[in-house]
């Protein structure tokens, strides 16, 4: 069994976001660098088959600058097997990355290919579907688990008020929401191992892929204006009376009831 | 006194001391081999500390004799105190019996008082202690037949030696005449209820009952928890001497294959010789926080695991390193993972070193769990998932928070407080810390100490965004990988300034800084705050007055303040009394003390070791028994007052989990400072 889990560089969810000069985009400085947490739960969701049955082998590829090796590595030191870097621009459109992943995918053959559902930085949740779109094959969304039954897979996917398990042949693109377990830390040895490591790299030519789809334009960006100051009551009686002057202020003060 | 051993029988008991001895040395010297699985380690280092040791807490018993243990410790001082001197006998007697020779002093009149002294002692001693075997009964005994062996044998060995004593000279009563003498004063006292012609005999029987006891005892002590005689004095020698809130350092760590212990073999020595050294005393047990909330942690079973997989599996090895080559014999037959200790007991250590304090033979626990759960983190991954989010935090964000990195130096906005790029001549660097940085109740501590040296016109700056997490709690967490990353960033930086002063106000900076860094070529003058600033009242560099003048129409009160002892201020840095010199300096405010708690007893508040970003899903939490112990101390306090961030976040919540919020308020020592300066110079400071 084999999977391929596509992985994106992001900002890390600790970073205070600002915005760069020019307005359109988050400044990027000195600011640390992560996987996407939903490619994070993809990469456990496949290492916890890969411990289940030690003969899958877990690939993992990002399309993007040469500074996405770190998460490659990230997940190589995790367990996964090896490690592609596809290079292309920042800004290459998410339908292309899409193409380049599909061209990556038709190489290596996978079983599954699993992504995270969306990224955490743009949150567009385009790539996945589109990487099933241009590989012609069935996807998956909101995934939770995968469990091998037979030559099919169970698919477990998470739904208002519960999960829907799908079953689907090989190949097949998962979307991830969560993984069974939190994202596994690595070992020291499992680091030391990815930091030697070869990573191949390929380029958009040699995958056959012309960047050529509509790119979205940002127009301008700021920050979320900042939040007042909130206001405090000091309440006396019982929980009754207080309970009724709590209603009373949201209903005049805050205007919410 | 001339011993029943002529002829033939000197060659009798020649006999019996050499198998005796043999019975003995082979013992040893098996056990000798065995503690050779475990790994090297040097423990030479300051020769005249070990020297002080052995005379302090080896024949001292200084350990031993200490609260709540004190008449146990007189108790079992005085039985080795006569072991000691009993010892000096019995080998004469030996001596003489084979040889006719005889060991100094013990013809003189000051040696036969101090022999039976110490038998009426020891044997008081030893009533005392079946006593409470057998009727007291505390919790943390293990009642092990073994212990009445011993109590029997040493008890017997004292009865045969008034015995023969007193048979002595009631044999010899004729001789004597009426006079008697200078025999000993128990022999005067007994033998007159000796008829002369049964005294011969009845002297060659006790003279040879006590004689064999003694050899009897010696086969037997290195085969039972009783090793300790020996072992304590090995053990005490070789304790470490470097400071006890220091982790050892695994170097080179990026060429390493393995980390930690998962097996005997990944022990040191030393570790080893600890298991051998336990007496099952159960002191660590009874002071240990994790145990007494009904974790599954008991330190006295962590060390006697290793032992008994020593003793279990040591052999096995043993024979397999003889057979093959060393590397081979071990693939054959490879020692057993620590079975006997599990994950969860190691998790739910906080490292606070109660039992490390209590140990009176210098067992040192902490290093061993520490270890193990370097294996589980290092080699397996496998660390509680709450503490691996907070060790990417550290990772990524560089607190365990995950608080974005350049919000660091946010609390001193508005306050005046200069960055040390901004001020590079400052004399004192203020470590903050992450607590004090991000956390909003400690920031008023931050703040708090800012207006503190600020008012005493102490030239200090602060590291903002270039500081880091000092990495202790993923060192605690077994982490060893990432304290090494996170030390190295901030000695880098911290080196590249021009002052070496450094001021904490968290007891876990303090430790690592001043007792850790210097393993990674970091050395700084550390102080934690509370020292420094008992300094600049003694200086008179700062003034309080009951009233304070920071916060205008503020009116003179009396707080009752109960001190918490942090345990990485307290038994990990020996800073018990500075905190509270503060306090009593400080008009206005009365000290308690939450006895019997505190000080070297005082109790975790739960968080050390990395446990702040663990759950604690197991029995009672640690701080909420904290609450108790306070209640229960019965101070009237109105306020209870510690010296570090994670004391103060759980006896906040604590507080109010046990619905006492109200009546006391957990406040760190700095803002009772903060609140009641004279100059007060800044309005920046908030204290409650």
């Amino acid at each position: 069994m084999r999977f391929l889990v596509c992985l994106k560089q992001v900002p890390d969810s600790t970073v205070k976001v600002k915005v760069g000069a020019g307005g359109k985009a988050v400044a990027t400085e000195g600011i640390t660098w992560s996987m996407s947490p939903y490619d994070e739960y993809a990469v456990e969701l496949a290492l916890e088959r890969k411990d289940a049955d030690p003969t899958t082998v877990v690939s993992v590829v990002t399309v993007g600058s040469a500074r996405g090796r770190d998460a490659l590595r990230q997940a190589l030191a995790m367990g996964c097997d090896d490690a592609t870097l596809v290079n292309a621009p920042e800004d290459l459109p998410a339908l292309d990355v899409a193409k380049a992943l599909a061209a990556v995918a038709k190489e290596m053959k996978p079983d599954i290919v699993l992504c995270g559902k969306q990224a955490s930085d743009d949150d567009q949740g385009l790539v996945g579907p589109a990487v099933a779109e241009f590989l012609g094959w069935p996807h998956v969304g909101m995934l939770t688990k995968a469990v091998s039954s037979g030559d099919a897979w169970e698919l477990w996917r998470e739904v208002e008020g519960g999960h829907e398990v799908w079953k689907a042949k090989p190949p097949v693109v998962g979307l991830v929401h969560k993984s069974d377990k939190e994202p596994r830390y690595p070992s020291l040895p499992g680091i030391m191992k990815a930091k030697k490591k070869e990573i191949p790299e390929k380029d958009l030519a040699s995958l056959g892929v012309t960047a050529s789809s509509p790119k979205i334009e940002v127009v301008a960006m700021e920050l979320p204006p900042q939040r007042g100051g909130g206001k405090i009551f000091k309440l006396d009686g019982d929980a009754k009376a207080v309970a009724e002057q709590v209603a009373n202020l949201l209903h005049t003060e805050s205007k919410v009831l | 006194m001339t011993p029943p051993t002529q002829g033939i029988w000197s060659f009798v008991l020649l006999a019996v001391t050499l198998i005796a001895a043999a019975a003995f040395g082979y013992r040893v010297w098996h056990l000798y081999r065995l503690l050779r699985l475990g790994k090297d380690e040097s423990r030479l280092d300051h020769p005249w500390r070990r020297l002080r040791d052995e005379l302090v807490v080896y024949l001292g018993q200084r350990k031993l004799i200490k609260r709540p243990y004190w008449i146990r410790g007189i108790g079992h001082a005085l039985i080795f105190w006569g072991f000691l001197v009993i010892t000096w006998g019995s080998a004469d007697l030996l001596l003489r019996g084979i040889v006719g020779w005889q060991m100094p002093f013990t013809d003189t009149v000051w040696y036969a008082w101090m022999l039976d002294f110490f038998a009426v002692a020891v044997l008081a001693s030893v009533a005392v202690a079946v006593l409470r075997r057998a009727v007291l009964r505390p919790a943390r005994m293990h009642r092990m037949p073994e212990g009445y062996v011993i109590l029997g044998l040493i008890g017997f060995l004292m009865l045969t030696l008034v015995v023969f004593e007193s048979a002595f000279v009631a044999s010899r009563r004729d001789e004597l005449g009426g006079h008697f003498g200078t025999p000993p004063p128990l022999a005067r006292l007994f033998a007159p209820l000796i008829p002369t012609p049964t005294g011969g005999a009845l002297f060659a029987g006790a003279w040879w009952a006590h004689v064999l006891t003694i050899l009897a005892f010696a086969v037997y002590l290195p085969r039972t928890k009783h090793l300790h005689i020996v072992t304590t004095l090995f053990n005490v020698g070789f304790r470490k001497q470097t400071p006890r809130g220091q982790l050892s350092l695994i170097k080179d760590i990026e060429n390493q294959e393995s980390f930690g212990a998962a097996t005997i073999r990944d022990f040191s020595w030393k570790q080893l010789l600890d298991g051998y050294t336990c007496t099952e005393c159960g002191r660590c047990s009874d002071n240990c926080p994790a145990l007494a909330t009904g974790k599954p942690l008991d330190p006295q079973k962590i060390v006697l695991d290793i032992r008994d997989q020593l003793l279990r599996e040591g052999p096995k090895l043993l024979g397999a390193k003889l057979n093959g080559t060393k590397a081979n014999g071990d693939a054959a037959t490879p020692p057993s993972h620590w079975v006997e200790t599990k994950p969860e007991e190691l998790w739910a250590c906080t490292t606070c070193a109660a039992c490390v304090e209590a140990c009176p033979v210098t067992i040192e626990h902490i290093d061993k769990i520490v270890d193990m759960r370097r294996h589980l983190t290092l080699m397996e991954g496998a660390a509680p998932p709450e503490s691996q989010r907070a060790m990417t935090n550290i990772e990524r964000a560089g607190n365990p928070w995950g608080e974005p990195r350049d919000a660091r130096g946010d609390w001193a906005q508005g306050l005046e407080i200069p960055t040390i790029a901004e001020k590079p001549d400052a004399e004192y660097l203020y470590f903050v810390g992450c607590a004090a940085s991000y956390d909003r109740r400690n920031q008023r501590v931050a703040r708090a100490l800012a207006t503190i040296l600020k008012s005493a016109g102490v030239s200090f700056a602060i590291l903002g965004a270039a500081e880091t997490c000092n990495g202790d709690p993923a060192r605690r967490l077994g982490n060893e990988y990432l304290y090494q990353l996170q030390a190295q960033q901030n000695i880098e930086t911290m080196n590249a300034l021009r002052t070496r002063k450094v001021i904490t106000s968290c007891p876990h900076c303090f430790n690592t800084i001043a007792n850790e860094y210097p393993q990674l070529g970091g050395n700084y003058e550390v102080t934690h705050a509370l020292p420094l600033v008992r300094r600049l009242i003694a200086e008179k560099r700062i003034v309080l007055s009951e009233a304070g003048a920071g916060a205008p129409g503020r009116e003179a009160t009396t707080d009752v303040v109960a001190y918490h002892d942090p345990c990485y201020l307290g038994r990990h840095n020996g800073i018990y009394d500075e905190p509270r010199a503060v306090l009593d300096a400080i008009p206005g405010v009365v000290r308690k003390e939450i006895a019997p708690h505190h000080r070297e007893r005082g109790f975790c508040c739960g968080a050390g070791g990395g446990r702040m970003w663990m759950e604690e899903k197991i029995g009672q939490r640690v701080n909420h028994r904290r609450i108790e112990q306070l209640v229960m101390a019965d101070t009237k306090a109105t306020k209870v007052a510690s010296g570090c961030p994670y004391c103060l976040i759980m006896l906040e919540e604590g507080v109010g989990a046990k619905g006492i919020a109200e009546q006391v308020k957990p406040v760190d020592v700095l803002e009772l400072v903060a609140a009641r300066l004279q100059q007060n110079t800044t309005q920046g400071s908030a204290p409650n």
